[in-house]
C-alpha cells in the first residue's frame, strides 16, 4: 500500500508539491541516513548525503519510472552519493569520528564471551562484518529489499546478491564460532 | 528442487533464500515452497530461526544507530525554497496514473485486478489529501491566496496560529491533530511554518494559548506553535 502512496508522492513532487516532498522526506530520511552512515561512518557526512539525495528527488522526480520501488530508488541514489563522498575523502582524512565507527576487534573471544547475552554477541559480530557483507545484510534485513531490488542498488546480478548474502551469513557464523558460539551452521 | 534424500538443503535452493523468507520479500509461490519445507524438517526450521535472530539483531543495530538532526531537513528545504519549482499540470498527471490503473486492470486476471483495486483505493485516498495540499501550496504563493470565492488579501477574520510540524510527523498524525483541535491549514508552508485557522471568530488570547499549549503537548507532531495576527 505504501509503495503506491510513495509513487503518488513522487508524482506530486514532480508537480512541484513541497508538502509531498516533506511527507516523502519524513517517511524515508531516517533509513536513508542510516544506510549512508553505515557506508561513511560519519554523522555529518551522512546528514549531507540525505540532503543531496532528496534534492535529487526534488529535481528528478519527473524522471522516476517506477521500475523499482521509491525506497530502492532512494537507497540507490544514497549509495552512489556516499561512495562518491568516500572517494573524495582520502584515507589520511580518517578522523576520530570515523575511527570510532569502525567495529572494535580488540576483544579476544574470551572477552567477547563475557557479553551477557547471545543477542549482544550476535550484534557485535554483525558489526564486525566487512563493509560489503554488512551492506547486503542491512539492505536485506533492515531495508527489506528483495533480491531484485538489492541487485538494482548494488549493480550486481541477482545470483550474486544471493551468494553474497549467504557468505555474509557464513562469515557471521565464523565470527560467532571464534567467539565461542557454534550455531551448527553452515 | 529439494532433495528428499538429503535433509541438508542445497544452498543454491533453500539456504540462499531464507533471509528473504524472513522479511516476506519472496514471491508468493517461492515463499510457500520454502515455508512447506520448513514445516517438514526440524533442522530447516532451526536454521530459519538463526536467520530470524540475525534479522532481529540487524534491526536493533540499525535502530540504535541514531537519527539525523534537524539540520538536514532545514538545509534541504532551504535549498528547495532557493530553487523554486516549476509545477506541471495536476490533472494530466493524475489522469495518467488513473488511466494506467484502468488499463492494467483490464489486461490482468482476477487476482492482480484485486491488487489493482487496492492500489486504486490508495491512490484515491492519497489524491484526496493532496488535492487539499495543492490548495495549500497554491496559497503559499507570495502576497495572496485563493479561496473558493476568489482572490482575497490577508487571512480574513478569525483566530490564527503559526505551526511547525515535526519532520517525522505523518500526514495522518497532522490530520488528526488538526481535527482534534478543529483547526485547518490556510497558508504555508513559509519558512517551514504553516498558518492554521483555530476559529472563524476572534478568540480570547487565553483561549488561543490554551489550544496551542494542547497542540505543543503532542511534541511528536508539533515542533512549534505560536499565535498569529490575521
Amino acid at each position: 500500500m505504501q509503495a503506491v502512496a510513495d509513487q503518488v508522492l513522487i508524482e506530486r513532487i514532480a508537480d512541484g508539491d513541497r508538502l509531498a516532498m516533506q511527507v516523502l522526506f519524513a517517511r524515508h530520511h531516517v533509513r536513508v541516513y542510516r544506510f549512508a552512515l553505515r557506508i561513511l561512518g560519519r554523522e555529518t557526512m551522512a546528514e549531507d548525503i540525505i540532503g543531496d539525495v532528496f534534492l535529487d528527488v526534488w529535481r528528478q522526480a519527473g524522471q522516476f519510472e517506477a521500475r523499482s520501488s521509491v525506497s530502492t530508488w532512494l537507497l540507490g541514489i544514497a549509495r552512489n552519493k556516499a561512495y562518491s563522498a568516500m572517494r573524495r575523502r582520502s584515507e589520511d582524512a580518517l578522523d576520530e569520528e570515523a575511527a570510532a565507527a569502525i567495529p572494535d576487534s580488540a576483544d579476544t573471544p574470551e572477552a567477547a564471551l563475557q557479553k551477557k547475552s547471545k543477542a549482544e554477541l550476535l550484534r557485535r559480530c554483525l558489526a564486525g562484518l566487512s563493509p560489503e557483507h554488512r551492506e547486503v545484510v542491512d539492505l536485506v534485513y533492515y531495508h527489506e529489499q528483495s533480491v531484485q531490488e538489492v541487485s538494482s542498488i548494488l549493480g550486481i546480478p541477482e545470483n550474486t546478491v544471493k551468494t553474497r548474502m549467504f557468505y555474509a551469513r557464513k562469515r557471521l557464523s565464523e565470527l560467532l564460532k571464534a567467539a565461542g558460539v557454534d550455531r551448527g551452521w553452515p | 528442487m529439494t532433495n528428499a534424500k538429503n535433509p541438508v538443503p542445497d544452498p543454491e535452493d533453500f539456504e540462499l533464500l531464507l533471509p528473504w523468507l524472513a522479511t516476506g520479500r519472496l514471491e508468493e509461490r517461492e515463499g510457500a515452497r520454502l515455508a512447506a519445507a520448513l514445516e517438514q524438517d526440524p533442522e530447516r526450521a532451526r536454521r530459519y530461526e538463526l536467520v530470524r535472530e540475525e534479522l532481529a539483531e540487524t534491526i536493533w543495530l540499525n535502530e540504535t544507530s541514531g537519527a539525523p538532526s534537524g539540520r538536514a531537513a532545514a538545509q534541504l528545504f532551504a535549498r528547495i525554497d532557493a530553487e523554486g519549482s516549476a509545477p506541471r499540470p495536476l490533472r494530466r498527471r493524475v489522469a495518467g496514473l488513473a488511466g494506467w490503473l484502468r488499463s492494467a486492470s483490464t489486461r490482468l486476471g482476477p487476482a492482480p485486478r484485486a491488487w489493482i483495486a487496492v492500489a486504486a483505493a490508495a491512490v484515491i485516498v492519497t489524491q484526496a489529501g493532496f488535492l487539499t495540499a495543492l490548495v495549500v501550496r497554491n496559497a503559499a504563493a507570495p502576497a495572496s491566496y485563493q479561496t473558493a470565492s476568489g482572490p482575497q488579501a490577508g487571512l480574513g477574520t478569525g483566530s490564527f496560529a503559526l505551526i511547525g510540524f515535526a519532520p517525522d510527523a505523518t500526514a495522518a498524525q497532522i490530520a488528526s491533530l488538526l481535527q482534534n483541535n478543529q483547526a485547518s491549514i490556510v497558508e504555508g508552508p513559509r519558512g517551514g511554518l504553516f498558518t492554521i485557522r483555530l476559529a472563524d471568530r476572534q478568540l480570547p488570547r487565553e483561549e488561543v494559548e490554551r489550544v496551542l499549549a494542547r497542540m505543543r503537548e503532542t511534541s511528536s507532531v508539533v515542533l512549534f506553535a505560536a499565535p498569529r495576527q490575521p
